[in-house]
């Protein structure tokens, strides 16, 4: 049986890459990794894998994520997208995906801002220790970072998430075929700017926003890999068809989002929540 | 399909006093430039070049073109005096126009680059209107200028020109010479800026920091720009 090739979204690029030489790296920083999970109310499909330009360039993915179950009323996933220019940003896309696990603290008394200043300044303080036992400036580790706490009731039902992020990743909800932003409407500007706020600089201007899980959406965790053609309604559409309608295997999810749009040859990692009855 | 666009502009003086070496340097490494471009897998399909020449007056001589689709590259040929203000009028329109056409395609064009190239003071008294119409803040797309310059032109008129950097000529290089290494660093340029702009890049949202330029160049002098 022949396995099909990615499929092309607009105009094909006029080269076809595949992985080049290995990067040179002191850590495990795989092409790809996949997740996967599934419980009471809830389906997961996670990818985050490496962009066409790093592919060429043997550079390293710098997007990262993470994946994991808190306790029995938390689900943690998180995506997190190292800055371009930063030589070590696979390393803090990684250390602040990490810290994320391990400095979340509920406080049923605290305010949600109050919250998600206190957790991201200790995501940032971990990406600062990291870079100084790196012996690098903390520029080197710049990263933007997307999480979602996904909070169950005392019936395991799974009730809304708490989305918090610095930076150019996106939350999207997926709600009768049609993408919504999760955050308010993103700027419009004249001309485009990769620019971006980042970890560890501006943990103090955390965004917060509560979604509801409501039966049959799906809410899509992503960087700007993903988003960024998302903004053609192609994409947008291709998308909505393929997961409206429940959650793909996993081996058919990491193909639909390695799909090939000229020009989008970033990295791409996506969480996909899918709220199931 | 949205695509991302990296538009570079090479505005080339071809006055009288850019003939002879000079310019056949120019139209040599022209070519060249545009093969190398077309050939990177992660530069090819997201750069895209126009090329302005002046004297007493400007012309494009290639339109803003995706350079895999260039058959033949414009050779310059000497005349006349040399105009900045036709120069930077000519280049305000063309960005206008470009940066509509492209959004109009649904694509995302990213701020456009200058490398503006002189070998002369300007014979024109009142550039400075032209230019601060093609830098004013209230011109969404207004470009990043890289100014380049040897022979007469004079270091205070390039601070003036660029927006960002400006490059002097010190005469370490004969001209020849200095404009391959000039053509070297517009490569470079726009090779490198198209990589880093395959993901996000800079942690200051005021920097236009996709971009990547030179910061020093063998056989100039660097000059800050003036503020704008």
């Amino acid at each position: 049986m022949d396995f099909p090739e990615p499929l092309v979204i607009g105009r094909p690029s006029r080269f076809k890459i595949e992985p080049g030489e290995l990067p040179s790296l002191d850590v495990a920083c795989p092409d790809t990794v996949l997740d996967a999970a599934a419980m009471p109310g809830l389906v997961i499909r996670a990818v985050s894998t490496r962009g066409d330009a790093h592919r060429y360039n043997a550079q390293p993915r710098q997007d990262a994520m993470g994946l994991w179950r808190i306790s029995e009323r938390i689900v943690l996933a998180c995506v997190a997208d190292g800055l371009g220019n930063a030589q070590l940003s696979h390393i803090g896309a990684m250390t602040a995906c990490q810290a994320a696990r391990e400095h979340l603290r509920i406080r049923p008394d605290e305010q949600a801002a109050d919250a998600a200043r206190r957790y991201f300044s200790r995501i940032a303080d971990a990406i600062e220790a990291e870079a100084a036992r790196r012996g690098v400036a903390v520029e080197e580790l710049a990263t933007t970072f997307l999480t979602a706490v996904i909070q169950f009731d005392v019936h395991g039902s799974p009730q809304q998430a708490w989305l918090m992020r610095v930076g150019d990743c996106a939350a999207m909800r997926l709600h009768r075929g049609v993408w919504v932003s999760c955050f308010a409407k993103e700027p419009d500007y004249e001309v485009a700017t990769s620019a971006t706020l980042a970890l560890p600089g501006h943990a103090d201007q955390v965004e917060i926003q509560p979604v509801s899980l409501d039966p049959e959406d799906v809410l899509l965790l992503c960087t700007d890999g993903l988003a960024k053609p998302m903004r053609g309604s192609e994409v947008r559409n291709q998308l909505a068809a393929w997961w409206g309608s429940g959650p793909p295997s996993l081996t058919e999810f990491l193909w639909q989002v390695g799909f090939k749009a000229r020009t989008h040859d970033d990295d791409r990692t996506a969480i996909c929540i899918w709220r199931v009855s | 399909m949205s695509e991302q666009i990296l538009p570079f502009y090479l505005v080339c003086d071809e006055s009288y006093s850019m003939a002879g070496n000079p310019l056949q340097e120019i139209n040599d490494q022209l070519p060249q430039i545009v093969t190398e471009i077309a050939s990177n897998p992660t530069v090819a399909d997201k750069a895209r070049l126009c090329i302005i020449s002046f004297s007493d007056t400007a012309e494009v001589l290639l339109p803003l073109a995706d350079l895999n689709d260039v058959h033949q590259v414009p050779q310059l040929a000497p005349k006349g005096a040399t105009s900045y203000g036709a120069a930077f009028t000519l280049l305000r329109d063309t960005i206008e126009r470009d940066i509509r056409d492209l959004k109009a395609a649904g694509h995302v064009p990213f701020r456009p680059t200058v490398f503006f190239l002189t070998d002369g003071q300007p014979t024109d008294s009142d550039w400075a209107t032209a230019h601060q119409r093609l830098t004013a803040k209230d011109f969404g797309p207004r470009p990043t200028i890289l100014a380049f310059g040897f022979g007469d032109v004079r270091p205070e008129t390039l601070r003036a020109v660029a927006t960002f950097r400006a490059f002097i000529a010190n005469g370490e290089l004969d001209p020849r010479n200095a404009l391959r290494e000039f053509a070297k660093q517009l490569l470079n340029s726009v090779v490198s800026s198209a990589v880093a702009s395959s993901a996000a890049f800079s942690a200051n949202p005021n920097a236009g920091a996709q971009m990547v330029f030179p910061d020093q160049v063998k056989g100039y002098t660097v000059l800050e720009a003036d503020r704008v």
